[in-house]
């Protein structure tokens, strides 16, 4: 599986790859803000992009926009500070498929991994 | 034989409870054994066929009379085996064999998945000894199956309201259009202080009680649970009804709502959310009372840790001066409310609060000099001036949260007095004799005062303590089991789950080494520090974080765990800090070990005096 994981800060990217090395992930993008993963995402196609809302040029409800509108299917985890509930919500609205609230420990990433991979099977079948 | 009553409905009810039919006879007997059964027994709806005393199939009255009725029929099929008249029947799906445990709704399931000229052909079901050891099967006529459905369905529905009647929780199903389903639990009504919610609008209801902001978020949220790309344990954490305060339109009453949302099976109809919602006012007031009632025990606690180090004569010297200096300056600032604070008095109370600062300092009554400090500074604030009747307010508010400390000091005091017989905490009584008893002593009301058992074990005596030290030691032991009883030792339910002794062991071991160092080791078997928890901390301010080493140094930075948040995450720190600048000053260092959940050491080393005492 490729995963593109979207977020200003080098932490927070580097905590949710980590979360995620057990999980049989295959290749892992990288991108500080919604063009740079808007880019990545069009080049590479990943499986799944996890999406933090607040970034500099492009924000997270704007990058969700833009990739559902390049790929209808995109699987999008939104992983970020809830400040607001209408943003969050609005994420949801644009095509995100769920919304990890920070500070979030490796195993509450591990786990909705596994609920979106299980949720996409359903969906094939 | 034939049974045309229906046994009691019930929902465990199963097809082979249902009254049925017994005839039988073999599929390759001719049709004119067929013919005098159904002439002879004109209720049979159907006759069971077997094939060497096994039943194969069924053939009911309707299929006879039909292939009977053909051109040339009766001559056709009656003097022939049975079989040949079953072939446009087995071509169509033949006979439905059930087991008698089949549950009614799932029978009329299969029975109506059937090609459609059977659908009304009866079922064939397979007996297990129980009901008849000498029969294999029995015919249930598929408009008696139907009847126990309808009235099972009529008894689910009797149920169902019954229980949308009594439950308690507030129960209502929302459409993808958002308007609220009839089956609602007769406790929303309550809930939401409103009648007649069937076929309202989700959102307008909520207007009912909520600012309209949140219906429209309520109303957003809504729609994404009927979006199937969206997973719903995934945005269970923005549902922006997780919890609400509301006021009740008829009555104003405050209210705290909980909302939970849950898609309800798509297999059946449109899809619906089910909204479960729940009254916690009550439980949130109890928790509230609650966390106030801990948070009063830890200040007890606090207090009780502070006043260890204070010589109860001391103390209650001070508490006497500092109250009639609270209750004369209260008056006082009644007075100046009523015209304007006089300047020399004002400067007159500043001076005495100033000096009582000071002696709560060299007291170390920590709290008071604290209390004290901040009375000062809204003194300060009054001299100055430009306070005016706020800065009264503020003074006099000091001067009650002074009063609370005082009150509160003397019953944590008393209570001590109770524990040890006497008088407040462990004392410095001058000599070095009680040093290792007075520690004792320490452990056993603090431990009893934290109800967490816990008994003090030295492997040195009294003689051998390096008279030299003797002050450090005291000053860092108190602190160490201070540290220890607050934040290592757990409480006994927890130690004995975790297999450990209940009463924790606070050890202290002291080595005289040849190379002149003497080593203490104050050793506690409590729950140890939990490393990652320091390290998240560590990464959390910037700190390094990489061996466990630099972790150990991080908990004796001054500012790393003062904060009490803090101190009960990391596990350690009340003034680490200071314990090792006292230890740096007398030429020696100190460093921690600890294993989390089994132990945690605190390593002393020390120049070796040149007087020991006697061996």
């Amino acid at each position: 599986m490729k995963l593109l994981v979207v977020d200003d800060s080098l932490v927070m990217r580097n905590a949710i790859a980590r979360s995620l090395e057990a999980e049989g992930i295959e290749e892992v993008l990288f991108a500080e803000d919604g063009e740079r993963a808007l880019h990545l995402f069009d080049h590479h196609r990943p499986e799944l992009v996890t999406m933090d809302l607040t970034m500099p040029r492009l924000d997270g409800l704007g990058a969700i926009a833009a990739i559902r509108a390049l790929e209808p299917n995109a699987t999008i985890l939104v992983i970020s500070a809830l400040n607001s509930h209408r943003d969050a919500i609005e994420a949801v609205r644009r095509g995100a498929c769920g919304f990890l609230t920070k500070p979030f420990t490796a195993d509450e990433v591990v786990e909705a991994i596994r609920l979106i991979a299980e949720h996409s099977r359903r969906d094939r079948n | 034989m034939t049974q045309r009553t229906l046994p009691t409905i019930t929902p465990s009810l199963s097809i082979g409870d249902l009254p049925g039919f017994d005839a039988a006879v073999e599929i390759d007997a001719r049709g004119k054994k067929l013919a005098k059964l159904f002439h002879d027994l004109p209720d049979l709806p159907g006759v069971l066929l077997t094939e060497q005393g096994v039943a194969r199939s069924a053939v009911s009255r309707r299929y006879y009379l039909e292939m009977i009725g053909r051109y040339c029929g009766r001559d056709l099929y009656l003097p022939r085996p049975i079989r040949l008249m079953m072939e446009r029947f087995e071509e169509r799906g033949g006979a439905l064999l059930l087991p008698a445990a089949m549950g009614i709704e799932e029978a009329v399931r299969c029975g109506l998945d059937r090609h459609p000229d059977l659908v009304y052909e009866p079922l064939v079901v397979a007996l297990d000894s129980d009901h008849a050891p000498d029969l294999a099967a029995r015919l249930v006529d598929f408009e008696t199956l139907l009847v126990a459905d309808s009235k099972l369905t009529i008894l689910r529905n009797a149920q169902m309201g019954q229980i949308l009647d009594t439950i308690r929780d507030g129960l209502l199903l929302v459409t993808r259009d958002q308007v609220v389903l009839g089956e609602y639990s007769r406790s929303v009504e309550t809930l939401f202080g409103t009648r007649a919610i069937a076929g309202r609008r989700f959102s307008d209801l909520l207007g009912d009680f909520l600012e309209p902001e949140r219906c429209e978020l309520a109303q957003g949220f809504l729609s994404t649970l009927f979006d199937s790309n969206v997973i719903e344990s995934l945005v269970a954490r923005i549902n922006p009804l997780a919890r609400v305060e509301a006021r009740l339109p008829a009555t104003g009453e405050r209210r705290v709502l909980t909302f939970r949302f849950t898609r309800g099976t798509q297999t059946e109809g449109a899809p619906t959310v089910l909204v479960r919602v729940d009254d916690v006012t009550r439980a949130e007031e109890l928790a509230l009372a609650v966390t106030a009632e801990r948070e009063r025990s830890e200040r007890r606690l606090g207090l009780a840790l502070a006043l260890v180090e204070v010589p109860p004569e001391e103390l209650a010297g001070l508490i006497g001066r500092i109250d009639r200096m609270r209750e004369a300056l209260g008056r006082g600032i009644e007075t100046w409310r009523a015209s304007a604070p006089i300047a020399a008095e004002v400067d007159t109370a500043f001076r005495e609060v100033h000096a009582l600062k000071g002696e709560a300092g060299l007291a170390r009554f920590e709290p008071a000099r604290r209390e004290l400090h901040a009375l000062e500074d809204s003194l300060a604030a009054l001299r100055s001036g430009n306070g005016g009747a706020e800065a009264m307010d503020a003074a006099a508010k000091r001067i009650d949260l002074l009063g609370a400390l005082l009150a509160e000091t003397r019953e944590v005091t008393a209570h001590f007095a109770g524990l040890a017989g006497n008088g407040a905490g462990a004392r410095r009584d001058g000599s070095d004799s009680g040093l290792l008893s007075g520690m004792a002593r320490l452990v056993a009301e603090l431990a009893a005062e934290l109800g967490r058992p816990a008994r003090f074990v030295s492997r040195a005596r009294e003689t051998e303590l390096p008279e030299r030290w003797s002050g450090l030691l005291r000053d860092v032991l108190v602190q160490l089991v201070r540290n220890s009883l607050a934040h290592g030792v757990e409480p006994a339910e927890e130690r004995l789950r975790a297999g450990k002794p209940e009463v924790a062991t606070l050890q202290l071991a002291l080595r005289t080494h040849d190379e002149g160092w003497t080593e203490w080791v104050f050793q506690d078997d409590g729950r140890g520090i939990d490393w990652e928890r320091v390290r998240q901390r560590a990464e959390g301010q910037g700190l390094p974080a990489g061996s466990q080493t630099e972790l150990a140094e991080l908990l004796f930075l001054p500012g790393f765990s003062t904060a009490r948040e803090t101190t009960a995450h990391a596990g350690r720190g009340v003034g680490l800090d200071l314990v090792r600048d006292r230890i740096s000053e007398a030429g020696g260092s100190i460093s921690v070990h600890s294993e989390s959940g089994s132990f945690c050491a605190f390593q002393i080393l020390l120049p070796a005096p040149v007087e020991v005492g006697a061996r």
